[in-house]
């Protein structure tokens, strides 16, 4: 039988009775592309494989488990973490590999006080547009979709004119309808497509044959992720080439001054954290309504009978007695409220209303406000649209055909409340924690930016609906007292402030081995109680787990308090910009003169503590 | 508790909260061995708690005694396979009905208490009620029930072939059983009695007459806000009301059951679940006079029907059974009561509906002048649909080309069709008929002048 997750978890599972010859008869799962399931998916699926075998023990059979994974650290890890088994790994690869070379792009400087590069996109742009016009057939990721659709926009313009040529450039990203999907994929495998740019929808999974050269606008994030795109390219015998161009992001500028990070370290770990108590009590649910759980069962890590016992205070399970099985007692479908892969299984679709109303595309339910908001440009392979009305309640967005020189970009605001803390180190000058927040974001308005120069050509403000969620963070606090110590007008500390964060954030993600949005970060500097006591609250930085419930950043994290800050003070000295750059505190436009200098400060003061640490405690609140 | 246990409070929390009814919240303790026997009334057979209870034939349910219902079962069991879908159904019935944990159905749904009703020898009406007490004891209750369903002739059900049959078919899996109700004729009332008794309000209000109306879905916002009337006009309380004439005080609603029955498991205070299995007992008595007045219909004939609706779901029943004649009469007579009724918007309906049932009847039976009369009278009936009215448009231009030979009316009602239809494929088709017509009306009028 082939399935997925979803199906296995949703579909078969509650309805086991009716799959017993399936279960009594299983002898092999296979899972392929293990790499996939790490993060908040990685932990559901392990909850998954743990309820598949508990149905399997009920019908007498042990299934062995075949797993493959593409390049990343620890495949054995995650496959003995996901399954609960002993592996045996076989790591030798037999294919025959043509001739690849693979070439790390910096853009060059335009202007060194600034620290500022040309841009990543008009490089990008540039190197494709030579490859096309040797006719060799090439990928080109970006990051986003929104770089997706610029890219694609300018490709398209240099080979305007040549006919049929810009047909055989496509865009490709999630939210395209699965027509214009398998035609570009069939346009990509017959030769009829001769670039395609996309985002890492076409990183794996989906056969397009072999190319000539995939280029990379920007660093992927991870080695494993640009191994696999770079894989794209070059599968036979013939002669390749994957290029990466750098983006004046702090990751990718470490990158590509440090090659020997890339091509010597060893890829990523893929993590998981199936025992994320939002996770595990919600299968634990699923798993009892499948079978009853004996007052003997194990399942995670946790104790299930205490969790059963809190389950049946709120009458989802019974126990007739000690000793007895805890059975299902409740009128629900467990199943159907827990989606494997994201919060919620919402999602908004966008209708075309130029001329009959038709859907053109669809977006998930997080990224909605800010890509689909009210006078947003949406872009569809290269063409334009404005939303006119964003239907929140039915999930709606409804767009016009528009023809302007400019797109949007969100702006979000990110608040963290601090709900329980696990663990404590401080108090003085500095404190770090982790623990249990609440997260709400909101996008307050947007910025207007046009094609090719990147102008900021006007705003609007918006009132859109917020979005919560529970999660785990880091939080980094800064004492009052540390921050009357330094040197600086209070606006120049607060820049301090935000400057540190920018950079802390980059250097969490390189710790931690995640993609970018993974992690969030937002500050609390104490506005809300007035401009006069924000100086006297202490400055807080969080840098939470962007999933509901936490996905295991956050302790981690905490752990490498130290060396979280010392690296990121050694990314602010080492780069060689007077007063900030996108490479370390940000760009000065957004943080102001004297932020890097201001940062260090902060750092220093900090550290010297840091040094002289002298005890962890447990407690009960921020 | 510990920690851990506060902070899986917290992420639990929201969910749902148990509804318990408002008057169950305040029963006062139960006894400190609480005794199912005397709460219910009922006793232990094999491993299981069955409530038996029995309904003399004097007994009155609605317009019937119970005497009556059985007489006439066992009058009509003949005719029950007209209500089979073609499998063998004959006496005796079995009428069974669950009531269940949930509607979701899949492994964590269970059949708390399995209703399954006869009626006996001497005309009375006895229920066996099997009662879920513990989990661990669903495998003898399972057991239990298939031995009383094998020495039945047929199953009987309201919608069991989509809820109740599959269900303690996955109930027997789970437990690796064999269920027995799979090889045995089905006879699932709601069916016909969709046919028979749900009043249509305008055409083709699509039949929309499913589980949720007869067990409404359980939300804590609705949990105890009467149903609201009209919206499940074919659910069996409201059947019970208008078809058998019959009326419950008391009742429990069908959405607070399984709360009930959680109740029960927790506290084991049987006494809420005495409402229930009197409701599950009704239920089985109703389907019981369903079942017979539909089987008195079908083996008496529209004669007997009560209003043309009647007739008319008689006629097609007949008609699908390939008792053609039979079917003829029940549509005729369906006509003649629309006919006596006065005219509203869903009398005009029902005309309709029977007018063109009995005019397809006459010209499979090849009284094709009869039936002519028929789809004239059709167009007659003010607020007739387009698809219909261009059936018989077409019908009668099709008859007058061909056996009255009368070519200008045919090309009349062609013509009329062609006003009445939009779809393409009928378009081409009516232009097709009108050109031929005019071929033969030129060769006509040719032949008049040589």
């Amino acid at each position: 039988m082939l399935s997925n997750p979803d199906m296995v978890h949703s579909g078969i599972l509650p309805h086991h009775p009716r799959w017993a010859r399936l279960f009594e008869n299983l002898r092999y799962v296979i899972i392929d592309e293990l790499h996939a399931y790490r993060g908040v998916f990685g932990s559901h699926l392990c909850n998954v494989l743990r309820r598949l075998r508990r149905i399997c023990r009920h019908y007498g059979s042990n299934p062995l488990f075949l797993c493959s994974s593409a390049t990343i650290a620890n495949p054995r890890e995650l496959a003995e973490r996901l399954t609960e088994q002993e592996f045996e790994i076989v790591n030798r690869s037999g294919a025959p590999r043509g001739e690849k070379f693979f070439v790390f792009v910096n853009p060059p400087v335009v202007s060194q006080e600034l620290g500022i590069r040309r841009s990543y996109l008009a490089e990008t742009r540039r190197i494709a547009s030579e490859f096309l016009k040797r006719n060799l057939q090439l990928i080109v990721f970006a990051q986003s979709r929104l770089s997706t659709e610029i890219l694609t926009t300018y490709l398209k313009a240099d080979f305007e004119g040549i006919p049929g040529a810009p047909g055989r450039i496509r865009g490709y990203r999630g939210g395209y309808l699965p027509n214009r999907r398998r035609e570009i994929e069939k346009g990509l495998r017959d030769g009829a497509v001769r670039a395609v740019v996309s985002t890492n929808a076409l990183e794996l999974g989906i056969d397009i044959g072999a190319l000539d050269v995939s280029v990379m606008a920007g660093y992927p994030g991870t080695i494993a992720a640009t191994w696999q795109r770079a894989g794209r390219a070059g599968r036979r015998t013939s002669r390749s080439a994957a290029v990466m161009v750098a983006s004046s992001a702090p990751l990718d500028q470490f990158v590509v001054r440090n090659p020997s990070y890339f091509f010597d370290a060893s890829p990523e770990r893929a993590l998981i954290d199936p025992d994320n108590l939002h996770i595990l009590v919600d299968h634990i649910k699923c798993g009892a309504f499948e079978l009853p759980f004996s007052a003997t069962e194990a399942f995670g890590r946790h104790d299930v009978q205490e969790i059963l016992g809190v389950l049946s205070e709120q009458g989802f399970v019974h126990q007739a007695g000690e000793g007895a099985p805890w059975t299902w007692t409740n009128e629900s479908y467990p199943a159907d409220a827990v989606s494997l892969r994201s919060v919620s299984s919402d999602n908004f679709v966008i209708v075309d209303t130029t001329g009959e109303a038709r859907v053109i595309g669809e977006t998930d339910f997080t990224s909605g406000p800010a890509t689909l908001h009210p006078r947003a440009i949406y872009i569809v392979e290269a063409k334009l649209y404005q939303v006119e009305r964003l239907d929140f309640e039915g999930r709606k967005a409804f767009v016009r055909e528009i023809d302007c020189d400019y797109y949007t970009t969100a702006i979000t605001y990110t608040k963290v409340t601090p709900i329980d803390t696990f663990a404590e180190k401080g108090p003085y000058p500095s404190c770090a924690s982790h623990g249990e927040v609440h997260v709400v974001s909101r996008v307050v308005g947007f910025k207007k930016i046009k094609f090719y120069t990147n102008e900021n050509v006007g705003s609007g403000e918006l009132d859109l609906p917020e979005q919560q969620m529970h999660t785990t963070s880091y939080c980094l606090t800064i004492l009052p007292e540390v921050m009357r110590l330094l040197p600086y007008a209070p606006d120049e500390r607060r820049d301090g402030i935000v400057g540190l964060a920018f950079a802390l954030r980059q250097v969490a993600q390189l710790l931690l081995m995640c993609d970018g949005h993974d992690i969030g970060i937002s500050i609390d500097s104490g506005d809300g109680e007035g401009l006069a006591s924000a100086a006297a609250s202490p400055q807080k930085i969080f840098v939470y787990d962007n999933y509901p419930g936490g996905i295991g950043f956050s302790a981690p994290l905490y752990q490498m308090h130290r060396e979280l800050l010392t690296s990121t003070r050694r990314l602010i000295a080492d780069c060689p910009c007077e007063n900030g750059c996108p490479g370390c505190v940000g760009p000065v436009g957004n943080t102001g003169p004297m932020a890097k200098a201001a940062a260090l400060c902060i750092l220093d003061v900090v550290l010297e503590d840091a040094a002289t640490e002298r005890s962890t405690t447990e407690v009960q609140a921020f | 508790m510990s920690a851990l246990a506060d902070r899986i409070r917290g992420i639990v929390a929201p969910g749902a909260p148990v509804p318990i009814e408002p008057g169950l919240r305040d029963l006062p303790a139960p006894p400190a061995c609480p005794d199912l026997v005397a709460a219910l009334g009922g006793l232990w057979r094999g491993g299981c708690f069955v409530v038996e209870r029995r309904s003399d034939p004097a007994v009155r349910h609605g317009y019937e005694a119970v005497g009556t219902l059985a007489e006439r079962l066992e009058e009509a069991s003949g005719d029950a396979v007209l209500y089979s879908s073609g499998a063998p159904a004959r006496a005796p019935f079995v009428f069974f009905d669950l009531e269940t944990t949930g509607l979701s159905g899949g492994a964590g749904t269970q059949a708390f208490l399995v209703g399954c009703a006869r009626f006996e020898a001497d005309g009375s009406f006895v229920t066996r009620q099997f009662l879920l007490t513990r989990y661990t004891d669903e495998r003898p209750l399972l057991e239990t029930v298939s031995a009383e369903l094998a020495r039945a002739g047929a199953l009987v059900s309201f919608n069991g072939k989509s809820f109740d049959a599959p269900l303690l078919e996955t109930r027997c899996l789970f437990h690796r059983l064999d269920w027995i109700g799979g090889r045995l004729p089905h006879v699932d009332v709601l069916h016909a009695a969709r046919r028979f008794w749900k009043p249509r309000e305008g055409r083709r209000d699509g039949l929309r007459c499913d589980r949720a109306a007869r067990r409404p879905e359980p939300s804590v916002a609705q949990a105890f806000r009467p149903a609201r009337t009209g919206d499940s006009v074919c659910s069996l309380i409201a059947l019970e009301r208008q078809v058998v004439g019959a009326r419950r005080v008391g009742d429990v609603a069908g959405f607070a059951i399984p709360a009930r029955y959680f109740q029960f498991i927790r506290t084991g205070d049987a006494r809420p679940l005495v409402a229930v299995i009197e409701h599950n007992r009704l239920d089985l008595l109703t389907l019981a006079a369903l079942t017979a007045r539909l089987l008195h219909l079908a083996r008496n004939g529209p004669d007997d029907a009560r209003d043309a609706r009647e007739a008319l779901a008689l006629g097609n029943l007949y008609a699908r059974a390939g008792l053609d004649t039979r079917a003829r009469d029940a549509f005729r007579c369906a006509v003649d009561m629309t006919d006596r009724s006065t005219a509203n918007g869903s009398m005009a309906t029902l005309e309709i509906d029977s007018l063109r049932s009995l005019a397809v009847a006459l010209r499979r039976a090849r009284q094709y002048g009869d039936a002519a009369v028929c789809w004239r009278r059709l167009l007659d009936v003010p607020g007739c649909p387009r698809p219909i009215a261009r059936e018989a448009t077409e019908a009668l231009a099709i008859h007058h080309e061909h056996r009255e030979r009368d070519l200008a009316a045919a090309k009349a009602f062609a013509l009329r069709s062609l006003e009445n239809e939009s779809q393409p494929a009928w378009r081409d088709a009516a232009q097709h008929r009108l050109a031929r017509l005019e071929r033969k009306m030129a060769i006509r009028s040719l032949k008049f002048e040589v």
